[in-house]
């Protein structure tokens, strides 16, 4: 198997990890393992064409599950465990800010602060984006489920 | 009874001849349905996890000692067979109506 499959692998094992814990601990082995072998096949059968065919679909398939199984295990835990990180972020941002201690031109200690700053701000608008994007999609989706679960 | 979905109809139909692993159940879905349908690995063992609980699937220590022992075997329960029979007999009747209007498969028109 060629490297990038090997390591495509390695990034869906690694993905398998976003799944909710309970579902992980049943599944995530077999999830892989059949991914492998899904992914060996596709190689054998359709080269590149059939390995990103199958990487787009179960990238897809993926998407949706993980997010339905936290819907499943209790969105609202995620909501709230997104919305307190966010808080303490722009908490410990603002207790720790040297104010105005930013002086033109940069020294090589303002570039360090300027770049932690950068990927502090980065890394709460992800975190945001998460938070909405949960919320706005759960809400649309209970709109949708029926009154009776389908089987 | 509600209709069962797509996904559970398929993971029902391909451990219908037997126990079969994971891999196994996804190959058959795509063998079964001519390539037109491929359940990614999350559908399928979510799709296994609610079966499960309903007890329609169960797993199977039949085949630990075969090829692969970290594999695991899914089989349909007795219960699991009924509402796949259910299923299948509703769909007959909504092909027999269909048929008595006149509805038929666009390859088998003359």
């Amino acid at each position: 198997m060629p490297r990038t499959l090997a390591a495509g692998v390695w990034i869906y094992q690694a993905a398998l990890h976003l799944y909710p814990p309970g579902f992980r601990r049943e599944f995530a082995g077999e999830m892989a393992r059949d991914f492998k072998e899904a992914t060996s096949d596709a190689w054998r059968a359709g080269r590149w064409h059939g390995v990103f065919a199958l990487w787009a679909h179960t990238g897809a398939d993926f998407a949706a599950t993980a997010l339905f199984q936290w819907l499943r295990s209790g969105l609202p835990g995620i909501a709230l465990g997104s919305a307190a990180f966010v808080l303490l972020s722009v908490g410990a941002t603002a207790q720790f800010l040297p104010r105005g201690s930013v002086s033109t031109p940069l020294t090589e200690a303002d570039r360090d602060l300027v770049t932690l700053l950068v990927m502090v701000l980065v890394v709460l608008m992800i975190v945001t984006a998460v938070l909405v994007f949960n919320l706005w999609f759960s809400r649309s989706l209970v709109r949708r489920l029926p009154t009776h679960r389908r089987f | 009874m509600a209709p069962l979905t797509p996904a559970v109809l398929h993971v029902l139909l391909a451990l219908a001849p037997g126990e079969r692993h994971g891999y196994g159940i996804l190959k058959d879905v795509l063998d079964q349905t001519g390539g037109e349908v491929r359940l990614g690995p999350g559908t399928l063992y979510g799709t296994l996890q609610r079966l499960m609980a309903l007890d329609w699937v169960e797993e199977t220590a039949g085949r630990l000692a075969a090829a692969d022992e970290r594999r695991r075997y899914y089989r349909l329960t007795r219960l699991g067979r009924r509402s796949l029979e259910a299923e299948v007999e509703r769909m007959d009747a909504l092909v027999r109506t269909a048929r008595t209007l006149r509805i038929v498969p666009r390859g088998s028109r003359g």
